[in-house]
C-alpha cells in the first residue's frame, strides 16, 4: 500500500494555497504546505520600514534570500519585450506571500468579464460563469473580511447594484476620505461617477483584527493587521494542524503510473534534496513561480500553454497639482474608484478601463524635487505642505488579452544560489491594450479639467500593475488550456493549481480575491474527493 | 541651482537663519560630528536635532565625500565668521562650493535618506538616516499622519481637514453607493488644452493655450 506523507501538499503559502490549507484542514485532511521562503512576523515588518532608506520599495522591508530571491532581486527576472515599456512585477517569496505588501482591492469580476469573447468577440471565455463563482465569493469575502457597499453598482454606470450578490458583504464601507468627496463634486458633473472600492481593511474589528486606523501603511506592511494579508490564514492553517514547511523550494513534481503526480522534491538552502509523498498536490506559487515549476518539471503542458497568456493591468497614470487642497493620504492608500469605463462596449475593439484613486501621504514624493530647486527653511516648507496638499495620482487599469507569445520560463542559463533557475520574461502590448490609450487620454484630460490641474506627470509611459495572470491558463478544451473549470491539471488528475494564473481574462480588476474565490472552490473539490 | 537662487532663497526664509543660542565647543576644531550639527541647526533653521542622527549622517557623508570634513569646517567657519552679519549679509558669503555642501547636509535631514533610493530592484546606493525625525513630514504633521502609526482614530479622514475651507457640496457627498449623489448622465466631451497637457506637450493650462494659439497661427500662415 502507498504510503503518503500527507494527503495534501500544497507548494506556496500566499492567501490562495493558505485559505485552501485551512479549508482541507477544517476538513480532517493532513497537509503539509511549502513556503521558499521564511515566516516573518508582522512587527519585523514594521520595523523594518522605519528603518529602511528605500520606503517607496515595497519589497525592502521583507526578507530577500539567495534561495528564495523576489521580484526585485537584480537579474532574477529578465524581461524582453517592446522599446516603450519594461515587464516589471512585485512579488516576494515569505510566509503569506505577496499579499504582504497589497493595498486589498477586493473586487468581483462582473458576468461579462467571464464572457468577454462571446459579449465582445476578444480574448477568451471562462469555462465557468459569474454564478458559478458567486458562492466562493462571498467564502471568500468572509474568510479575509471584505468592506464594501453592496448597493453600489460596480460596472460604474450608476444603475442598481451590479455584480448581482447573494448576501450583503461582511463589512460596511470605511467613511469617504475627503479627497473622495472633492473627486466625486468635481467629476461628477461630468459624467463620472466614483464609486467605492471593495477592500479588506475592515471598517470594524473582525475575526481578532483592529478596525482600520487610517495609518496610510498599507503597502508595503499594514502595522496594526487591519488589512488582511496572507500570513492571518498562515497562521490559521498552522493551529488547525498544517506542517509549515518553509525556506523549502520546491523544483520537480514527479510523475508516476497512469499520469498522476506522486511526489515533490524540494530543496533547502544548504543544497539537501527532500521528496514529499502525497495523494493530491496544489501548486499555489503565483502565475510566475507556478508556471516556472511545471515546466522545470515536464508536467502539466500537452498544451503547450503553460507560462504563456501573461497578463497585467499595464496601464497608464497621471500625476497632478490639483488647483485646491486635497490632502490625499488621510486614511488608507487608496479609496474609491472610477469604473465607468470598466464593462463598455468599446470593449470590442479596445481594452476597458477602472481608474484607481491613489492617496498615498505624498511628503516623500513632492520633497525631492523642491530640494533639487534649491527650497529650503521656510519656504520650502511652505512648498512642501502645500505641494503635499494639492498633489493627485490617478492609474488605470487597463485590461490585457491572453497573448500566447507573452510568456514566462525558466532561465535558460541564470541560477540562484541552490542552482535553480530564475525567470525570463517576454511580454509585450498589443493593439487592443494600446487602443486605449486615447480614451484614457480623453478621460484624464477631463480629470484635469476640473481641477483646473497643472502636470506633474503625464500620462504618456506603460506601467505595470504587478496583477500576474493567465499563466496556467483555464479553459474547457485540453488542447489549448492548462487547467479545466475546477483548476484541476488536464494531464495529471491529481495536479491542482491555486494561482491567478488561471484567469483567462483579466478585465480591470485586482485579480486576489478571484484568486481566493477559485483556491475555496478547489478545496472543496478536493474535499470531496480524498 | 546655481548661488544667486539659493542666495534668494534662503533669504526669503527668515527662519533659517537663526543662529542656535549655544555655539558648539567643537566648532572652532576641524570637521566633526558636533560642527555637522551646528551646521544643520543653523541652516535648517531648527533647534535640538537629534545629535545620534547628525553622528550617522556625518559618517555617511564623510564616506561619500573623501573631502567632506573640509568642506564642512570651511562651511562652519564661514557660518561662524559671519555670525555679526544680518542673515542676509551672511549667507551672501557662501561660495559655490559652500552652496553644494550646505545642500547635501540639508537633502538627507529633510528625506531621511541619502542617495537614491530604487522602488523596484533590490539593490540601490541609498543609506537610513533617519524616519521618526525625517523633517519632511513636519510641515504636514498636523493634517496627515507620518505612515506607520496615525494616532488619529478611525474614519478622521471623513472630515474636512484642518485649515482648509471645504468648497460647498450635495449634503450626501459622503455617503457611497446609491445615497451618494449622481453623475452627470454624459460624459463632457475633453478640451484641446487639457488634452495637450495629458499628451504631454505642455505642464500648465497656459502653457497649453500658447501651445495651441501659435499652432493655430502656424496653420493659418500655411493657409
Amino acid at each position: 500500500m502507498t504510503q503518503y506523507d500527507a494527503d495534501v501538499v500544497i507548494i506556496g503559502s500566499g492567501a490562495l494555497g493558505a485559505n485552501a490549507a485551512c479549508q482541507l484542514a477544517r476538513a480532517g485532511k493532513s497537509v503539509i504546505m511549502m513556503e521558499a521562503g521564511p515566516y516573518i512576523p508582522r512587527w519585523k515588518v514594521v520595523e523594518n520600514y522605519r528603518n529602511s532608506a528605500s520606503k517607496r520599495n515595497w519589497c525592502a522591508p521583507y526578507p530577500n534570500l539567495p534561495w528564495a530571491p523576489n521580484s526585485y532581486t537584480d537579474g532574477y527576472i529578465e524581461a524582453h519585450g517592446d522599446a516603450d515599456f519594461q515587464y516589471v512585477t512585485s512579488f516576494l517569496k515569505v510566509a503569506g506571500g505577496s499579499t504582504r505588501h497589497w493595498a486589498s482591492a477586493c473586487w468581483r469580476l462582473l458576468p461579462n468579464d467571464f464572457k468577454l469573447k462571446s459579449v465582445y468577440g476578444v480574448g477568451r471565455d471562462w469555462p465557468i460563469d459569474y454564478d458559478d463563482l458567486e458562492p466562493w465569493y462571498l467564502l471568500a469575502e468572509r474568510e479575509i473580511g471584505v468592506v464594501g457597499s453592496a448597493d453600489e453598482d460596480q460596472s460604474g454606470q450608476g444603475r442598481t447594484a451590479w455584480p448581482p450578490r447573494s448576501a450583503p458583504y461582511p463589512l460596511p464601507p470605511e467613511a469617504k476620505p475627503y479627497m473622495v468627496q472633492r473627486m466625486q463634486a468635481r467629476l461628477g458633473p461630468l459624467g463620472y461617477q466614483v464609486i467605492h472600492e471593495p477592500h479588506a481593511r475592515i471598517s470594524q474589528p473582525y475575526d481578532g483584527r483592529p478596525a482600520c486606523a487610517g495609518n496610510n501603511n498599507c503597502e508595503p506592511v499594514c502595522p496594526i493587521g487591519a488589512m488582511y494579508s496572507g500570513d492571518m490564514h498562515v497562521d490559521k492553517a498552522v493551529a488547525l494542524g498544517v506542517d509549515l514547511r518553509t525556506e523549502s523550494v520546491a523544483w520537480q513534481l514527479e510523475k508516476g503510473a497512469g499520469n498522476q503526480i506522486v511526489a515533490v522534491h524540494y530543496r533547502k538552502p544548504d543544497g539537501r534534496n527532500v521528496r514529499l509523498r502525497a495523494k493530491k498536490f496544489i501548486v499555489a506559487a503565483h502565475g510566475l513561480e507556478t508556471a516556472k515549476l511545471l515546466l522545470m518539471s515536464e508536467v502539466a503542458n500537452s498544451s503547450d500553454q503553460v507560462g504563456r497568456n501573461l497578463m497585467d493591468h499595464t496601464g497608464l497614470s497621471m500625476t497632478f497639482l490639483a488647483d485646491e487642497p486635497l490632502w490625499t493620504g488621510r486614511g488608507s492608500v487608496q479609496h474609491g474608484s472610477i469604473a465607468t469605463r470598466r464593462d463598455e462596449p468599446s470593449r470590442a475593439q479596445h481594452s476597458a478601463i477602472r481608474y484607481s484613486l491613489r492617496n498615498l501621504v505624498p511628503n516623500i514624493d513632492v520633497t525631492p524635487s523642491l530640494l533639487k530647486q534649491g527650497l529650503m527653511g521656510r519656504e520650502l516648507d511652505a512648498a512642501i505642505r502645500d505641494r503635499a496638499s494639492r498633489i493627485m495620482n490617478i492609474s488605470t487599469m487597463s485590461e490585457t488579452l491572453p497573448s500566447p507569445t507573452n510568456r514566462v520560463i525558466p532561465h535558460p542559463s541564470r541560477r540562484d544560489a541552490i542552482g535553480l533557475p530564475m525567470l525570463q520574461v517576454n511580454y509585450q502590448l498589443d493593439g487592443y491594450v494600446r487602443g486605449m490609450r486615447a480614451q484614457a487620454y480623453r478621460d484624464f484630460a477631463n480629470f484635469l479639467m476640473a481641477f483646473n490641474g497643472e502636470i506633474v506627470e503625464a500620462p504618456t509611459g506603460w506601467r505595470n500593475q504587478y496583477h500576474i495572470m493567465g499563466t496556467t491558463i483555464m479553459g474547457d478544451n485540453p488542447r489549448d488550456s492548462v487547467v479545466d473549470a475546477h483548476c484541476r491539471s488536464w494531464d495529471h488528475s491529481n495536479l491542482f493549481l491555486a494561482t491567478t494564473g488561471v484567469m483567462p481574462t483579466s478585465a480591470t480588476v485586482n485579480p486576489t480575491l478571484t484568486g481566493i474565490a477559485l483556491a475555496l472552490r478547489l478545496a472543496d473539490t478536493l474535499i470531496r474527493e480524498l | 541651482m546655481n548661488r544667486r537662487t539659493f542666495l534668494r532663497m534662503m533669504i526669503s526664509s527668515s527662519v533659517i537663519i537663526s543662529v542656535p543660542a549655544i555655539m558648539p565647543a567643537a566648532l572652532a576644531g576641524p570637521g566633526s560630528e558636533e560642527t555637522l550639527l551646528f551646521v544643520s541647526q543653523t541652516l535648517t533653521g531648527r533647534q535640538g536635532l537629534d545629535p545620534a542622527i547628525s553622528q550617522r549622517l556625518y559618517l555617511l557623508l564623510s564616506r561619500q565625500t573623501h573631502d567632506f570634513d573640509q568642506q564642512l569646517t570651511r562651511l562652519a567657519e564661514r557660518l561662524r565668521r559671519h555670525i555679526h552679519l544680518s542673515p542676509e549679509e551672511r549667507l551672501a558669503q557662501l561660495s559655490e562650493e559652500e552652496v553644494t555642501t550646505a545642500l547635501s547636509i540639508i537633502t538627507p535631514w529633510y528625506l531621511g535618506y541619502t542617495g537614491n533610493p530604487a522602488t523596484t530592484r533590490a539593490t540601490d546606493d541609498a543609506q537610513f538616516v533617519t524616519f521618526l525625525s525625517a523633517l519632511m513630514y513636519e510641515p504636514t504633521a498636523s493634517i496627515t499622519p507620518r505612515p506607520s502609526y496615525s494616532q488619529r482614530g478611525h474614519d478622521y479622514w471623513q472630515a474636512v481637514p484642518e485649515g482648509v475651507t471645504a468648497p460647498p457640496m450635495p449634503e450626501n457627498i459622503t455617503a457611497w453607493g446609491t445615497d451618494s449623489p449622481r453623475a452627470a448622465r454624459v460624459i463632457t466631451e475633453p478640451q484641446p488644452e487639457w488634452l495637450a497637457m495629458v499628451e504631454g506637450r505642455a505642464r500648465t493650462h497656459a502653457d497649453a493655450v500658447r501651445l495651441l494659439s501659435h499652432a493655430e497661427d502656424v496653420n493659418h500662415d500655411a493657409v
